[in-house]
């Protein structure tokens, strides 16, 4: 252990508290605060759990969230498997599309599924055009759209771990089921299903939270009533109503602790799993099967079924982006460069500070991941696994709780926020677990490790066995 | 890569930290929709947004490989 390694370590706690524990210090200060009083106390927490609004708004979070990660494992657990067992043609291609979600940005959905599904959006359109139906149906504006853009925005999370779970299983364990007569349909119930629980968890966390996050989607649809959404319109809205901002605060804070206590409970679970695995003993493609004519081409057209919807995104926004006054008709008809044209001679400006902020966050981004990694993986620097467990932790951080600290931390006391370098700033800090991607690709990558989930595998073979 | 995208995307911390000229392209989405003048603008927005992530994309798939392993490793 060197000298140098104490004080690199030192410098990136010192940029750890500073950019990240400060500020979060500040807002769950701030949210114990008491209205028009300089005092703290617990007043705002019991008004929140008191108030059958709130507790309603709450409610309606742990709903969605459970809606969200219902729909997301129906649809994910056969594309998961067809992608990850069928032998079948484009499968490059197919995996790339079911994974575009990610890369785009949440609202893109929501504006083109507004576009498409909207009440005169072009499928109501076309039904009423047909003759099919009378008047419009209400297809997104509410909660099941809110479950179905979220959910398809969070669908790649779960096919990813599952499908690495269901590459990664030792195809010894189902030909010893088959052996024994456990066939088909209850071999995968009783047996790839269990044995993929870990990787599945890893994901189906991240997608738990989602709902606990995004406020935007909500907004956008209409459905106000759910916890980051009346977080987010009490803090911005009501900034004169200083006891309405306090509790958009408490309910920012509610939302983080909860994330963060769920995230750690799955991860503590996974560990656990994870430390009393046996050897490793796959083949690197893992089980592939040559489905029946019948199964591939009901394969196919779910693939085709969802890879049409992820495609609708960049197809319905680009036939907006370059059309006017696209309303009231099934597809646009009138076409224009003006939109560009308006975005590069109005706001220019909006594309070079999104390079600039985005560019900057990437540096400081790499300049500590890459220091951070080092101590983390090469040094024994006391305290390691601590700054390890704080930029871990920040994965599961809802966005709004970032935005809001550094929003009340670093404007009176420590006038940072008045100047433009927050924003990259404020990027790099919510982003911050990314830049450890450096380190361990393959960990934080929908947290699959193919370790994850080898312990499961003798108990439940054994007992998968044993029962048919 | 991946870390430049999502930071690219971020809206949610940035909403609350934005002032006058310092704008990114989600607020800019988001202001565009929010005043609901034009919807186009911002669909042309968001769809300026997915074009400069494909590109990127394609970039680091040209420097990294295919596109699949341009999006999920970092190993830049």
């Amino acid at each position: 252990m060197s000298r140098g390694n104490i004080i690199l370590a030192a410098f990136l706690w010192l940029i750890v508290a500073f950019f990240i524990l400060y500020p979060l210090s500040i807002l769950l200060q701030e949210s114990f605060t008491i209205t028009g009083t300089d005092s703290w106390g617990i007043s705002n927490y019991l008004e929140f759990f008191k108030d059958t609004y709130y507790l309603r708004v709450l409610g309606n979070t742990l709903l969605l969230s459970m809606f969200v990660l219902l729909t997301t494992t129906v649809f994910g657990v056969p594309l998961a498997y067809i992608l990850a067992r069928y032998r079948h043609r484009g499968k490059t291609i197919f995996t790339a599309l079911i994974l575009l979600p990610i890369v785009l940005p949440a609202f893109a959905g929501v504006f083109a599924f507004i576009i498409f599904f909207g009440k005169y959006g072009t499928l109501n359109l076309l039904l009423m055009n047909t003759g099919l139906i009378e008047t419009p149906i209400n297809f997104i504006y509410g909660l099941h759209g809110l479950v179905f853009v979220q959910s398809l925005h969070m669908l790649p999370f779960i096919v990813l771990g599952l499908s690495a779970g269901f590459t990664n299983i030792d195809p010894s364990f189902e030909e010893a089921a088959e052996v024994e007569g456990a066939s088909g349909f209850w071999r995968f119930i009783t047996i790839t299903l269990p044995l993929c629980t870990p990787s599945y968890l890893a994901g189906a966390v991240l997608v738990f939270l989602w709902p606990f996050t995004d406020w935007l989607t909500p907004m956008i649809l209409g459905q106000t009533n759910l916890l980051p959404s009346v977080a987010y319109i009490n803090i911005a809205y009501h900034f004169t109503d200083m006891h309405r901002k306090y509790m958009g605060i408490v309910a920012v804070v509610i939302a983080a602790v909860f994330c963060i206590s769920l995230f750690l409970v799955a991860r503590w679970w996974v560990e656990k799993k994870k430390y009393t695995g046996l050897s490793k003993g796959t083949t690197s493609e893992g089980r592939v099967i040559e489905p029946g004519p019948l199964l591939k081409m009901g394969a196919y057209a779910y693939l085709l079924f969802i890879a049409f919807i992820v495609l609708l995104i960049p197809i319905v926004l680009g036939l907006s982006a370059f059309s006017r006054r696209w309303v009231f008709e099934p597809f646009p008809t009138y076409w224009t460069l003006e939109n560009f044209r308006l975005i590069l001679l109005e706001s220019p400006i909006l594309i070079k500070n999104s390079f600039l902020y985005s560019g900057l966050a990437l540096v400081f981004g790499v300049a500590f991941g890459l220091p951070a990694a080092y101590i983390i993986a090469r040094s024994r620097v006391p305290g390691k696994d601590a700054l390890d467990f704080v930029i871990t932790l920040m994965l599961a951080f809802p966005g709004i709780a970032v935005g809001v600290g550094y929003m009340l931390a670093f404007w009176d006391k420590i006038p940072l926020a008045r100047y433009w370098i927050i924003m990259p700033l404020a990027l790099f800090a919510r982003r911050l677990p990314w830049t450890f991607l450096l380190r361990r690709p393959r960990k934080y990558r929908a947290r699959a490790d193919s370790e994850l989930f080898l312990p499961y595998r003798c108990l439940c073979c054994s007992r998968a066995c044993s029962s048919a | 890569m991946m870390f430049f995208i999502m930071a690219f995307q971020e809206i949610s911390t940035a909403i609350f930290l934005y002032r006058g000229g310092w704008e990114t392209l989600p607020i800019g989405i988001y202001l565009n929709w929010h005043r609901g003048m034009e919807f186009g603008i911002a669909a042309a927005m968001a769809f300026l947004m997915i074009v400069i992530t494909f590109i990127l994309l394609l970039i680091a798939s040209k420097i990294g490989g295919n596109m699949l392993k341009a999006a999920w490793s970092t190993d830049e």
